[in-house]
Parts: C-alpha cells; structure tokens; sequence
C-alpha cells in the first residue's frame, strides 16, 4: 500500500495468468531507449474492452509503455502480445492504433492530402477519409495546409487518422494535452464514442480526467506498474478548487484565499456543482472555477 | 528487341501482374551476374584458356557453369532473398522471368547495340575525317552494314531469332527460381540450374554456322521453356491463391510513401531542383559560349559539361533528404513504423524519391541543352552522348544514392540540437565529393579505357557503399533513431 498525504491506493503487480489470448498482454517487459530501461519488469494483462486510463507524472514511462506496445520500441525483455500476437508482428500491428502525443503529420501537407497519406499506409480509401474528415468537422480545414492550423484544430486532424481503420485496441497518448477545456471535452466525447467493444489505453497526468474518461486505471511510477486496478480504487482525501468572484469581500463556506481565488476543499470533483449552486444562492457572482492542485502531482512526489 | 521486352512486360502487367520490385530485382540479379562473371573472366580466362590449351569444350563448360551459377543461381538467390521480406509472390514468377529477360535483350544487348548505331550514324551523318575512318573502319570489321537489304534483313532476323530463344530460357529459369522459393521445391532449381549450361554452345558457333547454331540454340530454348511449363503447371494453378493468401501491406505502403513523399520533395526541395536545373543551364551556356568562339576548345571544357551535371543532379536531388529529416523531427516515423513499416522501407522509399528526382534533374537539364544547342545551330558530337551515357547518368545517380544514405544514417544518428541547424544542409558536399574525385584522377588518366575503369571504379564503390549501409541500417539501427526526440 502507498500511502500520500491526500491518496491512497492499493500497489500490486497483476499476476499474468495462463489461459485464452488477452487483448493485450504484458509479461515482465523491460523497455527503454539505447539500452537505458525506462519501464522495468511490467506485467498485465486485458481481457475486457474499457478504457484504461495511464497515469502517471511527467517521465514516468507512459509514452515508453505506449511505443512498447505499438510496436516502436523493442522490449528488452518480456513479452508483449497483442490479441495473441506479438506486438512486433504484423499481425499485432493489425489490431491497435496509436495516437502519439506528437502529431506527426507531415510537413508541408493539406488536412486532406495528409489523411490520405495515412489512408493509403494502413489501407484506407477515399471513402474513409471523408467520412472521418464529416467525423470530426474537418470540412472546412480540409483543404487548409497542416502548419496553419491552431493546436485545437492540429490535434482534431491527428485524432481523425486513428478513425480511418476500426482496430480492437487504441493506443491515446495524451490526446487531450495543450487542448482548451471545451476541445478537451469534444476529444473526450469521441474517445468515449470509440470505447464499445473496445480496448482504449488513454494516458494522461491529471486524475480527474481519468475519473471523467474511463473505469481502470493503470498507474505507472518511476518507470514500474504501481497500480492496475479500477480508479475507485484511488483515494483523494482532499480536492481543492479556486473560485473567483466579482467584487465580492468574503465569500461564504471558503477555507482561505490565495490570489484572487477562495480556496475550498470538496471530496472531489463531483461536489462542484453542488457547491457553485450553494454559492449562487447566497448572490455569489461566479467568474471562474478552476484546480488550484492535481492530487496524482502531490501523489507521485 | 527492345520494344518486344518492353511490350511483353507491359502485356504482363495488364493481363497479370508486374511490380517495380519484380523488375528491381531481376535487375539486381541479372547486373550482379554479368557484374560476377565479368570479375571472374577478367581473372580467370586467359589463364584458363592456355591451362585447357584452348580446348572448345572445357571453354564451354568454363562459360556454361559461370551463367548456371552466377545468373540461375543469382536469380535464385535474389528471388529467395525478396520473397522472405515479402516483395514478391508466387505469381510474381513469370514476371521475374520477363524482367531477366528484359535486362539482357531490352537493356544490356538491345540498348547498347541501339546506342552504338545512334554513335555510328550521327558521326557519319556528320561526314569529315571522323566519318570517314569510321566508315573504313566498319566496312573493314563489319561489312554486313553495308550490304544489301537481303543480306542486312537476314543478320537482324537472326538477331531477333536468337534473342527470342534468349528471352525464352531467361523466362524458364526465372519462374523456376521463383517456384523454388514460394513453394519450397528445391527440385525447380535442380532443373533451373543446368539451363545456364546453353552457353555452352555460344563457342561453337563459328563451327557450327551462325543460322544452324541459331537453330540449335533456339531448339535447347525451346526445350528448357517447355520443361519449366510442364513441371510448373500444379503450381502455376495455385500461385496466384498462394499469393493472395501471403500478400502483405508492404508493397502497398512503399508504393503510398514513395508516391506521396516525390510530391512533397518536388515541393520541399523546389529551391534546390530549381537551383540544380539553373546550374546545368547556365553550365551549358557557358559551354557553349568557350566553344562559339574557338573551334579548338581545349579537352577538359568540351568535358566539363558532362563532368559538372552530376553536381546540378546532387543540388537538385536534394529535396528527398529534406522530407526525411522534416518526417523524422515531425514524428512521422513513429507513426509509420506503428503502422507496421519497416526502417528498410523508410529508407529505401528515401532513395527512391530522390532518383525519381534525379531522373528529373537529368531529365530537364540534358533535354533541355541538347535542345537548346541543337536549335542554335550547334551539333552534338558523338563523344558528348558517350560521355553522358558512361559517365554523367550513372555517376548523378550513384552520388546521390550515396549522399542520401549517409544523410539519412547520420540524420538519425545525431542528436537534433534546438537552435541549431541541421547539419543534413552540408550532406550536398558528400554527394558533390564523387565528380570531384572524378574529375581530379581524370587529369591523371591518359587513354579512354584508364577512364572507364576509374568511373566503373567509383561507381561500384558508391554502389557498394549505398546497400552495404542499407543492409548495416536494416539489420543494426535501432527503430528509435527514428522517433522525433529519442
């Protein structure tokens, strides 16, 4: 058991049992770059399709997980499997997407012209372009060059290539990063809409994200399998919101003050509105709520 | 004989299948041969010959087992090696036939025999002292030339008819080759193997006569086709299930990237290619203006054009190295090689942009000056075509296969440093360095044939050097040299 100041949560390396072919499948892998192991002895296995959410802190081996089983990277060690197949296989690469937390579109090319360039390597066609081109409202970017789109509009179009082929597993690194608060939520929307039937690894560093997206939850620290297991299982004791008002002196059931903002402490993100309702009653006029911590932050000190 | 490979090709290709990698190949298996078994003879036959005291027989053996192993065996190898990376199939064989037979009659026999009656005829057009000793000269060697149609429609009906008895065994042993490898039968090569034994017959020629040799040869053709059919005829049934049912996404992916990436070269790169083409045109017009106004240009100007469009070629090229290092920082590669493509097919894709531009360098800019001098008024001598012919066309192409692969390797071997340019911008030297070794020995070289053997020379280490860092790529670098910030 780890223990943080505000979390707990229960740490065991999932045991990788002998029977029918897992979706995915991780048997005491060890991966890294140069010969330098970033992920150390991990093991698990999935056999339900979800979305299980990565988390962990900035350089904890997320993206290194992600390549390991797309087939990227080759594991130093261990085995990696996909529906039964090696993820180094043809075959293994068959199954799964992946998003990377780069766009990797290239240079110089159209909205369009650069779906169908990734149309035609995983066998795509133009049917297939247009289709995720009305998907995800790319209509009038469409013939717009990559480079002169904004983040938001970038990421739309690098979110759309996963959706030109259905695969059984997907691989999302950080699909949601350097994203305004409503993209964030449109790029969510999508993922969740992918999700039937579906195994979805969806990395992120922020816990209510995970809590918003997905049921599991896989927690990675210091390179090593810290938690896989269902995200109730991850305790916060305290969740601390930042509210700022209009011309307001004192502002009732706040803890403190920090900035601009009163701080309040809540259970967790569901008691938001809850208390914005409580405020709005007493005339509070609201400017803007934001988190003033990120819980897994303080976690993986 | 040219048009019919060609034709017989494109015949193939609409009624069953053709891809670029099948013609690759069997050029690579047909150049390695001819490569081989000139190394070996160079060596070996005139030692040999006085060792068997000039005996016909043990010369045709010499000849015969020279073909059977460097060119059956070579077909077999090169086939062996393609099939297991899955560039081609089982109903690839009959194509891999056609493509050996291509190079030989197509390129290396018709093509060089087009090219010398090109040489002869614009020199003789241009009448003077050069036609006339060309004439003697001919007339001496070759008198067939210049007799009458009668005679000169049978030598070339016999010409085809040997080159049609050539295509007809190359074609045997390739699909043989090819059956041996897809269906694992050992016993296709057993029977491919002793065909290459027809040379054999090559030094009785003389004895025999050209029209009973030719029907000798042709009648053993005949005969190794027809055995190739009858024992192929289960598999040829199934080649294309077999084939079907191992396809990969490979050839599809190689043919998406290299199709897209020429696209994005011609764009990236445009200052270059424009900058290589403007080079090759002001190149030609200071050429010709040195030799406008004296009859007696000097040697190395009448060369200099011929000797510089390699470095117009290297500048305008550059635009497919450009793609892979702007895919390379971009995180394109990531992608791809999760997608299932290979580093051999990254690379490989590359190179083939950047001879597509090559071609197009070369293309515009030795059009375009022969044009331009022949709208003038000038004439194009005959040495200047050689010259293009041996020197310009291979060395542009083997520079800049050289310049892209150490470009590539490097490019994926550095560490991007923020801030700082990459140093891909100085591979142009590297690519620049092969004229000039070229063009330095040269002035040291007295005789044509000294001349020859140093581009040969260069040529083939370029070449060498390009697939031995392919092969040390493929097998040793890892797939993260190519992500964007490993």
């Amino acid at each position: 058991m780890l223990e943080n100041k505000n979390t707990t949560y229960n740490v065991e390396n999932q045991s990788v049992s002998i029977g029918s072919s897992p979706v995915v499948l991780f048997d005491s892998v060890s991966s890294g770059y140069s010969g330098r192991k970033v992920l150390e002895d991990i093991s698990f296995r999935i056999d339900e399709p979800a979305i299980y959410v990565v988390l962990g802190p900035n350089g904890a081996g997320k993206t290194t997980l992600f390549r390991t089983l797309a087939g990227v990277l080759k594991p130093y060690s261990g085995r990696v499997e996909v529906e039964g197949y090696s993820s180094e296989s043809q075959e293994g690469r068959k199954q799964l997407d992946y998003l990377t937390h780069i766009d990797g579109i290239p240079e110089g090319m159209s909205v369009r012209g650069a779906l169908r360039f990734y149309a035609g390597i995983v066998g795509a066609g133009e049917a297939d372009v247009d289709r995720v081109i009305d998907l995800l409202k790319l209509g009038e970017l469409s013939v717009k060059r990559f480079g002169q789109l904004s983040q938001g509009q970038k990421k739309r179009v690098s979110v759309a290539r996963i959706f030109l082929k259905e695969k059984k597993v997907y691989l999302l690194d950080e699909p949601t990063s350097n994203l305004d608060p409503k993209m964030a939520s449109e790029i969510r929307e999508l993922v969740l809409g992918l999700s039937k039937n579906k195994v979805i690894l969806y990395s992120s560093h922020n816990l209510f994200e995970a809590r918003e997206i997905g049921s599991k939850v896989i927690v990675i620290k210091n390179g090593k399998l810290a938690l896989f297991g269902n995200i109730s299982e991850i305790k916060t004791e305290k969740y601390t919101i930042g509210i700022r008002t209009l011309d307001m002196e004192e502002v009732p059931y706040s803890v403190g003050k920090e900035g601009d903002y009163y701080l309040f402490e809540l259970q967790g993100p569901e008691e938001v509105p809850a208390l914005t309702a409580k405020l709005l009653k007493k005339g509070v006029q609201i400017r803007e709520v934001k988190e003033m911590q990120n819980p897994l932050e303080e976690l993986f000190k | 004989m040219i048009a019919f490979s060609v034709g017989l090709i494109a015949y193939w290709k609409i009624k069953r299948r053709f891809t670029v990698w099948t013609l690759l190949l069997s050029l690579a298996a047909y150049a390695g041969a001819i490569a081989l078994k000139s190394v070996v003879q160079y060596f070996t036959a005139e030692p040999f010959h006085i060792a068997v005291g000039g005996n016909l027989a043990a010369m045709g053996i010499y000849i015969g087992l020279q073909t059977a192993i460097f060119e059956v065996g070579g077909a077999y190898l090169a086939a062996k090696i393609a099939f297991s990376r899955g560039k081609i199939r089982a109903d690839d064989a009959e194509g891999y036939g056609l493509g050996l037979a291509f190079w030989e009659n197509g390129v290396l026999i018709g093509g060089s025999a087009l090219l010398n009656f090109i040489v002869i005829y614009l020199t003789l057009a241009g009448g003077g002292t050069a036609a006339q000793q060309l004439f003697d000269a001919l007339s001496a060697t070759q008198p067939d030339l210049f007799g009458s149609a009668s005679v000169a429609l049978t030598q070339v009906g016999l010409a085809v008819f040997e080159r049609f008895s050539s295509l007809m065994i190359h074609f045997a042993w390739g699909l043989l080759c090819v059956f041996a490898v897809a269906f694992k039968k050992k016993r296709f090569l057993y029977l491919a193997l002793p065909m290459g034994m027809v040379d054999f017959l090559v030094l009785y020629a003389g004895i025999l006569g050209t029209l009973n040799f030719e029907i000798l040869f042709f009648a053993v053709c005949l005969l190794c086709l027809f055995v190739a059919l009858w024992f192929t005829k289960a598999e040829r049934k199934n080649a294309t299930t077999v084939s079907l049912s191992t396809a990969s996404e490979g050839d599809m992916q190689l043919k998406s990237l290299v199709k897209t990436n020429f696209k994005r070269a011609l764009s990236f790169g445009s200052v270059y290619l424009i900058l290589g083409l403007a080079l090759s045109f002001l190149l030609g017009a200071v050429i010709s203006g040195t030799a406008s106004v004296s009859d007696d240009v000097p040697l190395v100007v009448s060369q200099m054009f011929p000797m510089m469009v390699p470095v117009c070629a290297v500048v305008g090229s550059f635009g497919g190295l450009m793609v892979f290092v702007s895919d390379r920082t971009k995180g394109v590669y990531e992608y791809l090689i999760a997608y299932g493509v290979s580093i051999y097919e990254i690379l490989w894709s590359t190179l083939l942009v950047t001879l597509g531009l090559v071609t197009v360098v070369l293309g515009v800019s030795l059009t375009g000056n022969i044009a331009i001098t022949l709208l003038m008024g000038g004439s194009i001598q005959p040495a200047l075509i050689e010259m293009l012919l041996i020197y310009t066309i291979p060395i542009s192409y083997a520079s800049v296969a050289f310049m892209t692969m150490a470009g590539m390797i490097w490019s994926s071997l550095t560490a991007r440093i923020p801030g700082v340019n990459s140093p891909i911008g100085i591979c142009t030297l590297i690519g620049v360095g092969p004229t000039l070794v070229v063009f330095i020995l040269s002035t040291f070289l007295s005789g044509s044939s000294n001349f020859l053997l140093l581009i040969g020379g260069v040529t083939l280490i370029l070449v060498a050097l390009v697939v031995t860092m392919m092969v040390v790529a493929n097998k040793k670098m890892n797939r993260e040299r190519l992500l964007a910030d490993a």
